[in-house]
């Protein structure tokens, strides 16, 4: 009972801040022209205009696309390398200047020369995420490797798991609530990165909207696609990573409140 | 009696260190409890981690089932010191957890692990998480995953030393039940004297500088009674044991 309360209080604390930021938002616009800087009527009038139009919807839906393709390859890459990353020093050894690197460079940087190389398609900018979100999460599963207890693979083993059975079983949940961690952490990057790739170089998506109607100076489009990018990582967090996390490393925080 | 495990002449120490343990002789033989006592860092786990074939390389020869050791068998059952419960999987499925990895057929699996969960007392626990469980309980947990797998030799190291003296009796009364009703070889491994009495047939005790001292026949009729004076003698025995090799530090 008292978590469903402790439920509403959060949600009420979560819609006062929409409503604070709202209520600045209005006063400040209040002193511009609304082709200047648009108060939340007027973008909320553009959203119902853009809607209408279908075409942010389909922007919207590449974004999505390329993000959901582009971050489960990653993902899946991550994991393989990682996991035999940790179970190989001489591997290790080898990949460590590369993530040291590639962790160092943005990755918009690489946009420009990926959309010479693959085009101005999708192409370009799911090697923008996989860029952005494959360190941070291969980093994550190593570091989960590192932190195996001697004790369980040893359990596991005298119980009769080896080969793929030992991974499987074994490796792969013990890594999992650290693979989550480097997944919320690329997420957020490849997310960034993907808009700020759409809008030098796309001819769609969320962030191509956004460039394309600052060039036209349609300032009502612009803070809507700008809401939209926040908004959707807000769903995406609740839809995709939080259940992911439920499901796959709630024993890891159970663990922790003991 | 035949000998279930045979050890000659076992020395080893670890990468570079010098020998934690030297010229071990000695056997398990089939249905029997043995323990291992000695002082910390004796080698007392060295000795079992060796037998269970977690170490591949050492010198001399450790035959189980009259085979040379060298990796872990499945025939073997090992508790950890710290149990090494898998803490994302709930009582039932730790349990099943060995005979999933022998491949035993779904159904078979489900009544054996029913069964076990039975014999340990979990019955009502057996969807809960392993976090939510009392230390007695992960123990019991920790014993029928192994148990479950019908393992020919149970390795126990110090299973019950993280537990309050009321809860350490209680399991040490049902390790024996389950000693009894399924006649597994045990080594057990432990700091204390009067665990070490209580449960077995033979003690062997553990040098300081890694050497066997001692092996005790411990000849009392079960059940057990702590008070009795045979148990005292045995008391006073290993205790002199104990206090030698605190005295020779
Ligand atoms: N993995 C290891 N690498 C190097 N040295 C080790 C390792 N494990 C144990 N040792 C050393 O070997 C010796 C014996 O350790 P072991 O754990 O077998 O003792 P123990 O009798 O089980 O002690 P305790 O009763 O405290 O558990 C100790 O000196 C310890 O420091
Ligand atoms: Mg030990």
């Amino acid at each position: 009972m008292s978590m469903v309360l402790r439920k509403v209080n959060r949600w009420k604390m979560g819609w006062l801040a929409v409503l604070f930021v709202l209520v600045v938002w209005s006063a400040v616009s209040l002193n511009y022209p609304s082709y200047v800087f648009p108060g939340p009527v007027d973008v909320f009038k553009e959203g119902v205009n853009q809607w209408e139009k279908g075409e942010l919807t389909s922007h919207i839906v590449v974004s999505l696309k390329r993000l959901v393709i582009g971050f489960f390859l990653s993902a899946i890459m991550a994991f393989l390398i990682g996991i035999l990353a940790g179970a190989s020093r001489k591997f290790r050894e080898f990949l460590t200047p590369l993530v040291t690197f590639f962790q160092a460079t943005p990755p918009m940087a690489w946009a420009p020369l990926l959309i010479i190389l693959l085009g101005l398609g999708d192409a370009p900018m799911i090697a923008v995420i996989i860029i952005a979100s494959f360190f941070p999460i291969l980093i994550n599963v190593m570091q989960g490797m590192n932190h195996i207890p001697e004790s369980h693979v040893q359990a596991a083993r005298s119980l009769g798991a080896k080969g793929w059975r030992l991974g499987y079983f074994v490796y792969l949940p013990e890594i999992t609530p650290a693979a989550i961690s480097g997944i919320y952490v690329g997420f957020a990057i490849s997310w960034r990165s993907l808009v700020a790739a759409e809008m030098i170089g796309g001819n769609s998506g969320i962030g191509y909207f956004i460039a394309f109607n600052g060039q036209i100076g349609n300032t009502s489009s612009v803070i809507l696609g700008i809401l939209l990018i926040g908004f959707m990582a807000l769903l995406m967090d609740y839809l995709l990573l939080k259940p992911l996390q439920k499901r796959f490393a709630g024993w890891a925080s159970r663990n922790e409140n003991e | 009696m035949s000998a279930l495990v045979q050890i000659d002449n076992v020395s080893f120490h670890y990468a570079k260190d010098t020998a934690v343990l030297k010229d071990i002789d000695f056997s398990i033989d089939k249905n029997s409890f043995v323990t291992l006592l000695g002082p910390s860092g004796c080698g007392k786990s060295t000795l079992l981690n060796l037998i269970a074939g977690f170490h591949p390389t050492y010198d001399g020869r450790i035959e189980f089932e009259g085979k040379q050791v060298k990796k872990p068998s499945k025939d073997q059952g090992f508790v950890f010191q710290d149990l090494a419960l898998f803490p994302w999987l709930s009582v039932r499925k730790n349990v099943e957890f060995g005979l999933k990895m022998q491949k035993v057929p779904k159904e078979k699996r489900e009544t054996k692990v029913k069964k076990m969960i039975e014999m340990v007392g979990l019955s009502d626990y057996d969807s809960f998480p392993i976090s939510s469980l009392s230390g007695g309980m992960k123990q019991r947990v920790a014993l029928a995953r192994t148990l479950v797998t019908e393992p020919n030799l149970l390795l126990l190291d110090e299973p019950f030393s993280a537990l309050d003296a009321q809860t350490r009796d209680v399991l040490q009364d049902e390790l024996l039940q389950l000693h009894t009703k399924l006649s597994t070889t045990t080594l057990l491994v432990t700091h204390s004297i009067d665990e070490a009495i209580y449960l077995s047939d033979t003690v062997i005790l553990l040098s300081k500088n890694g050497t066997i001292k001692d092996i005790v026949n411990i000849e009392i009729d079960r059940p057990r009674e702590r008070t009795s004076s045979a148990y005292n003698f045995y008391q006073k025995k290993l205790y002199d044991f104990l206090k030698e090799e605190r005295q020779s530090l």
